[in-house]
């Protein structure tokens, strides 16, 4: 501000050609950002791999800043815990009675299972194996529902692979660098899983549409379908796990199926990313030869019993 | 010659503040809070940030800095690449272009040239994202996004005014 009159003369000459610069300047960057949204159109691949590239150089930053803030979430959720203490000890009770009869039905199918198995010899599911890792930015932004992992191709992660946390499916990875992921949620516009209602046993697709609901398709038209039920992956085209479960059906109106997820979005911290591909057909012979544990014997990856009904669809697929 | 090499590293750093800020707020916007919606607050905060400084100091928050900024957005959010970049740069162009009305008036001016804008901004980015997607897109975190920047612009540019003397040369 000071050099204002000292430049008063030469800014007199120099003004207009610094607006055209700068006119040009400003015309330039908007083609750049318009070449931009074509490339992401036409190249999507090359544009999505720079896009990982980008996050990969901010990850660092986000994951030193997040930590902090995941902290005080603990903080608050013990103060939270305690405040709730006595109400979450009797609920606790009431869930573990409900969970002992659980238990006990588990262990005689489980019997029975064993001997079914060994009766007939199938080929076994692959089992997936676990990657863990910490939420480090909710970046769902005004068109894309999705987050990013400290995870990456590093640590076993690629793209396509199922997330889930303790409650069920979260979605799938759909970028991977080296050291980070992003997450893209069930509830994404582009999210597409497909799934079966655990009753009818009817083939559907999970069809995200940007709204906490993500609603059913691809469902047979005489298929019954009503509130309540449980929606689980299906497994078909072998990119997630059978038997994870995803969500229970919220409403049935006008042909329109919605499910509410199992997870509680607020409350993703830790996820849990599995490593899975179907078997091919080829592959199955040779596994079954491979197939070295004992039917019914516990699983060695699994890193839970299975905690409520709700995860025992999960814990099913993962141990068969 | 040495204290003019440290005065203009001094002043480069200065000049880099706007963008700093801008950058860690919407870093900030984006943390894992377990709050519903919290994350829409980033591209709302990136556009009060370039709105306020090419109104209050535009030879600080150029063209390019904005249109970095809208990047980093679009980087981060996974969206259609280039469309915050897009949108920050026009609101630099417009927020700029009338300054003379916004700056130095009553705070409500710039408030209510800041809802004008963050408008614009948001047919913008509708408009070229259901291009994108081929697919008219719902609103509603469109507007969240616009009621989170609009209350939250008071707040903002009230932190932002007094960031402002770190960016003046000593």
């Amino acid at each position: 501000m000071a050099k204002g009159p000292r430049l008063s003369g030469l800014s007199r000459v120099a003004a207009p050609a610094r607006g055209v610069a700068q006119r040009f300047g400003l015309l330039l960057l908007m083609a750049t950002a318009l070449a931009l949204l074509v490339l992401g159109k036409t190249h999507g691949d090359a544009i999505r791999d720079l896009r990982v590239m980008a996050v990969e150089g901010v990850a660092p930053v986000l994951e030193v800043l997040s930590a902090p803030v995941i902290s005080a979430r603990h903080a608050f959720g013990q103060i939270e815990h305690l405040w709730n203490t006595e109400r979450n000890n009797r609920v606790l009770r009431e869930k573990v009675a409900r969970l002992s009869k659980w238990q006990s039905i588990a262990r005689n199918l489980e019997q029975e299972n064993a001997g079914l198995r060994a009766l007939v010899n199938p080929a076994p599911d692959r089992r997936p194996q676990f990657i863990s890792a910490r939420v480090i930015g909710d970046t769902s932004g005004l068109f894309v529902q999705s987050a990013l992992l400290n995870a990456g191709r590093r640590d076993g992660v690629e793209r396509g692979q199922a997330v889930t946390t303790g409650q069920g499916l979260a979605g799938r990875v759909v970028e991977a660098g080296q050291h980070s992921a992003r997450l893209l949620l069930l509830t994404d516009l582009n999210s597409r899983v497909p799934v079966l209602v655990e009753h009818s046993r009817h083939r559907a697709v999970l069809a995200g549409d940007n709204s906490a609901r993500p609603r059913l398709t691809v469902l047979p038209a005489n298929a019954k379908v009503n509130p309540g039920d449980r929606v689980v992956t299906s497994g078909h085209a072998g990119v997630f796990p059978p038997g994870l479960p995803v969500g229970i059906v919220s409403s049935v109106a006008d042909g329109e199926v919605h499910i509410q997820p199992f997870v509680e979005w607020d409350r993703l911290e830790y996820v849990t990313i599995l490593r899975y591909r179907a078997v091919p057909p080829g592959d199955i012979a040779r596994q079954n030869e491979n197939n070295t544990v004992a039917p019914g014997s516990p699983t060695a990856t699994a890193p839970a019993a299975p905690a409520a009904p709700d995860s025992a669809g999960f814990s099913a697929g993962a141990a068969l | 010659m040495e204290a003019s090499l440290a005065n203009k590293v001094a002043n480069f750093a200065r000049a880099g503040v706007p963008f700093a800020v801008s950058a860690f707020l919407v870093l900030a916007a984006m943390m894992p809070y377990g709050l519903p919606k919290s994350s829409l607050a980033a591209p709302a905060l990136a556009l009060i940030s370039v709105y306020y400084w090419s109104v209050f100091r535009p030879e600080l928050m150029p063209a390019g800095a904005a249109f970095l900024l809208g990047l980093l957005v679009d980087v981060l959010s996974g969206g259609p690449p280039g469309l915050n970049a897009l949108v920050l740069t026009l609101v630099h162009w417009a927020a700029s272009g009338q300054r003379r009305v916004l700056a130095g008036k009553s705070f409500a001016v710039s408030w209510l040239g800041y809802l004008l804008i963050a408008a614009g901004a948001a047919v913008v980015n509708w408009f070229f994202a259901s291009l994108f997607h081929a697919t008219a897109f719902a609103s509603v975190p469109l507007v969240v996004s616009y009621v989170i920047g609009t209350t939250a612009y008071p707040l903002v540019a009230l932190f932002l005014a007094r960031m402002q003397p770190l960016t003046r040369s000593a």
